[in-house]
């Protein structure tokens, strides 16, 4: 995580083949968690979508605010009759969290987003791409977050 | 040379034995990038720790994490840092000296990332309930290494203590879980409150187990 703040200003709200896709980033402020929820929400109404996807894994720390915030938000959703899965959570904070005795019980969860989205009743039909490394990476990978660092050096073999 | 340029050419040569000089240059690059102070070489070192493991063939770690050592060696003392505590922009530089301090004391990540969620938890309990406070980050460099987080403010004080520490408090907002989820996590935890504030102290080994 670098020094920088997070996204300052509004959290995105992506759609994707008839499903919300909102990916967290960073620290995030009450009043961005209010302003996503009220979009969201509005989003739900406005448009056919049908599914929510919450992706966690850019969030820095998962304590147990930003949990009931985005319980707050996956209930919310579900009471306008969308389905909500919670993704992205990593080992370090699913170990965490369970010490804490902190549970995410109401809220559906995927391993990542890939699962989150077949769980929402995507199927994917790509074609066969294999992850490689090229010569202009090593400019990206001083940029990426922790975990995506990880895995891109673990693909590269 | 600046003693940051220099640092970075001693890591490349550091580490040239042990993987590419592009490779020992990006992982620099990436702790320096993230750590809150880029002065601090003993938070730069610790930060490169993990990436070393990931480039590293394994029967190769303990001896460049040697030369890691070996830079760092000099800075050794692990300064202890204290956050003022009034608004969300606080929680940043809170967790950045939590994280920080973690890892100039070679704290692996679920390490430290049990202390950024604890240090969080109880930081976020001063903003949002208290006129204010401060917390202090002090390493100890024993045997193990450990961390105490020394939470003060000077709120109204913890009402439903009892409740809250056995976990039978459910706040209006959160989950009402987060000091009884602490008191799990760490190693020690004490708490005295009343009606002019509220101190919380709390310490846990780096790269120990879970605390019962």
């Amino acid at each position: 995580m670098t020094k920088a703040r997070a996204i300052e200003g509004n959290i995105p709200v992506l759609e994707l083949w008839g499903r919300l896709v909102v990916p967290l980033q960073g620290d995030i402020s009450d009043a961005q968690v209010e302003q996503l929820r009220d979009t969201v929400l509005a989003r739900l109404r406005d448009s056919d979508a049908r599914g929510l996807a919450i992706d966690v894994s850019g969030v820095w720390v998962l304590d147990s605010h930003i949990c009931s915030v985005v319980s707050g938000i996956a209930s919310a959703a579900r009471l306008m009759g969308a389905e909500a899965i919670l993704c992205g959570l990593g080992p370090e904070s699913v170990l965490t969290l369970q010490a804490m005795d902190i549970r995410l019980d109401a809220v559906k969860t995927a391993v990542n987003l890939e699962e989150a989205l077949e769980r929402l009743g995507i199927r994917a039909k790509a074609a066969d791409i294999s992850p490689g490394m090229t010569d202009g990476d090593d400019e990206l990978l001083a940029h990426l977050d922790d975990a995506s660092f990880t895995r891109a050096v673990r693909r590269a073999g | 040379m600046s003693a940051i340029a220099k640092l970075e050419t001693d890591v490349v040569s550091a580490l040239g034995t042990f993987m590419s000089p592009m490779n020992a240059r990006t992982l620099y690059q990436r702790a320096v990038r993230s750590a809150c102070d880029e002065g601090d070489v003993a938070a730069i070192v610790g930060r490169m720790r993990s990436g070393v493991r990931l480039f590293v063939r394994a029967a190769d770690v303990p001896r460049a994490e040697a030369a890691l050592e070996a830079l760092a060696d000099g800075e050794r003392s692990v300064r202890a840092l204290t956050i003022e505590l009034r608004t969300e922009g606080d929680l940043h530089a809170a967790r950045c000296a939590v994280r920080d301090t973690a890892a100039a004391l070679g704290a692996r990540s679920l390490s430290s990332q049990k202390l950024l969620t604890v240090a969080s938890e109880l930081c976020r309990n001063v903003i949002m309930y208290t006129p204010g406070g401060t917390l202090d980050v002090i390493p100890s460099n024993g045997r193990p290494a450990t961390v105490t987080l020394v939470c003060t403010d000077t709120g109204a004080g913890i009402a439903n203590l009892d409740d809250v520490l056995a976990g039978r408090y459910r706040s209006k907002t959160g989950l009402g879980k987060g000091i009884a989820g602490v008191k799990k996590l760490m190693d020690t935890f004490e708490v005295s409150t009343g009606p002019n504030g509220t101190r919380i102290v709390t310490s846990a080994a780096v790269n120990g187990g879970f605390g019962s």
